[in-house]
């Protein structure tokens, strides 16, 4: 059982080609570009107010990446329902597997959590790194849905886009305010579990919600 | 033995006003059984059915004790190759049949016996390691052939098996599906090759708008154009009249002459000095709705 799950999973990584690599070189690269920022910011006695709205922006993303692309084979290549012939149910080519892309994330999160906290000698843990766990679920279901809804991996990358440019343009306040999970801060310490819980919540009942309904539609596919 | 039982499986897409299905009822024994039928008639629906990928609106499929109405029990027996093959590009060969046999439920101690035959099968061996996306069309197609195989499958399901190889690889794939079959494993084919299936297969069927319009064995399907199919040379001013009002299955210039060779089919009730021993594609043509009446 544990030999069959580590081979699919050395696969499920090896499928995705250098799409895989995407997200561990750009948080390679966040933590690289943190290291100046966070010099200059001390030099300067300036506060740091890059870093953590970036961090939000970018990393929840990352994990939405893994998540479409684990599916273009499947879903946007001519040929692909040949999966849905194999001895498997369709809540593993769907659910399942975007839970181990999750559990990915997860790992990717409190890794770019801990680089960056220590470069900015401040703990991210646990507040701001469950928040960032709780966006990449919202992220990761989004694309999924996306995904099974449109088949394609540019379409659900620009569900993506829209709805993050739309937060982006609109924040908490606007009429975006109730789908929003992003909190915004700009300086650390981040927000107390009064102000994170909310968005965490937020963001697992959307995340939940768009996972249910991206199941649906492989079931129907 | 087993017997492969269709009955009454119909299907209509939302989007379609005709049904793609329309009361299929087949009875497929062991052996190599042909899917005739022109674009469009609802073959690869009824494949995609068989092959578990897409559910029927009604009717009951059933192959021992096999019952498509548990697909989780027929996936486990079934090999499938669709029409257009598609499999992670980024894998290598042996790498896609080894990630294919783990989701056929290949038991581990098996799984490197069941990939090594199926690319000895395909005549893959030589590109084990290369990955999917640098194949050629045809080498692509041969891999879907092999994931087919993985796991021994009682029934296998192909579709176009033959679209994109080389002459040499058609006559082996014909030679391996026989050999497969072996009469104890219902292998399904659909093609537009009338030759591939005549060659082939022992009972063929002919679909057409989505109702079976002929069934059975290969001998008892060729002998509905008995007496129907006719052979001559005549001038092509000739052969143009003629055309008109009968269906030309094939016509090729006489080798020395202005004449051609034309086989066509007779209208009913028409009789000729030149009737010829019919074969699939007379049937086929017939059945189809191809002679003109």
């Amino acid at each position: 059982m544990k030999e069959r799950l580590g081979q699919e999973i050395k696969y499920d990584i090896k499928s995705l080609g250098f799409n895989f690599w995407v997200p561990p070189l750009a948080t390679v690269i966040f933590i690289i570009i943190t290291i100046p920022v966070t010099v200059m910011c001390r030099r300067n006695n300036w506060a740091n107010v890059y870093t953590m709205p970036l961090m939000e922006l970018y990393l929840p993303l990352m994990g939405a990446l893994w998540g479409i692309f684990s599916l273009q084979d499947m879903l946007e290549e001519a040929g692909g329902e040949i999966y849905f012939s194999y001895h498997r149910k369709r809540i593993y080519w769907g659910l399942w597997r975007q839970l181990r892309f999750f559990v990915l994330y997860a790992v990717l999160a409190a890794v770019a959590c801990l680089a960056v906290g220590v470069l900015m000698g401040q703990n991210f843990f646990p507040e701001q790194y469950l928040l960032y766990v709780c966006q990449g679920f919202f992220l990761m279901g989004l694309g999924f849905l996306g995904m099974t809804l449109f088949g394609k991996a540019g379409d659900a990358l620009i569900v993506l886009a829209l709805y993050v440019c739309a937060h982006i343009m609109f924040g908490q306040g606007g009429w975006t305010g109730y789908t929003t999970v992003y909190l915004g801060n700009e300086e650390l310490p981040a927000g107390s579990f009064a102000e994170t819980g909310i968005l965490m919540i937020r963001a697992a009942v959307l995340g939940a919600a768009c996972f249910i309904g991206g199941h649906i539609r492989m079931i129907y596919r | 033995m087993a017997t492969w039982e269709i009955k009454d499986v119909s299907k209509q897409y939302r989007s379609g006003k005709v049904k793609a299905l329309s009361h299929v009822n087949l009875s497929i024994e062991p052996g190599l059984f042909g899917l005739l039928g022109p674009n469009g008639a609802g073959k690869t629906t009824l494949m995609r059915i068989l092959a578990t990928v897409l559910a029927a609106d009604s009717g009951e499929v059933h192959f021992g004790k096999l019952d498509w109405s548990r697909p989780q029990d027929v996936t486990r027996n079934l090999g499938y190759l669709p029409q257009h093959f598609n499999v992670y590009k980024y894998l290598t060969v042996g790498e896609a049949l080894d990630d294919i046999a783990l989701f056929k439920g290949v038991p581990k101690g098996e799984r490197k016996k069941h990939v090594e035959l199926a690319l000895e099968r395909s005549h893959m061996t030589e590109f084990a390691k290369r990955r999917i996306g640098q194949l050629s069309g045809g080498m692509l197609r041969r891999v879907g052939i092999a994931q087919a195989l993985v796991g021994e499958p009682k029934v296998l399901i192909v579709d176009e098996p033959s679209a994109g190889l080389d002459p040499t690889e058609r006559i082996h794939l014909r030679k391996l599906l026989r050999d497969y079959a072996d009469g104890r494993r219902a292998v399904l084919i659909s093609s537009h090759i009338v030759e591939d299936i005549e060659s082939l297969c022992d009972q063929v069927a002919v679909l057409n708008r989505g109702t079976i319009r002929a069934h059975g064995r290969m001998k008892d399907v060729r002998a509905l154009a008995e007496g129907r199919v006719a052979e001559t040379v005549m001038s092509r001013q000739e052969y143009y009249e003629m055309e008109e009002g009968h269906a030309v299955i094939a016509f090729w210039p006489e080798e020395e002459g202005e004449g051609v060779r034309v086989r066509y089919l007779l209208k009913e009730g028409e009789t000729s000095e030149h009737v010829v021993a019919p074969r699939l594609e007379d049937s086929y043509t017939l059945v189809i709705g191809g002679g003109k009446q």
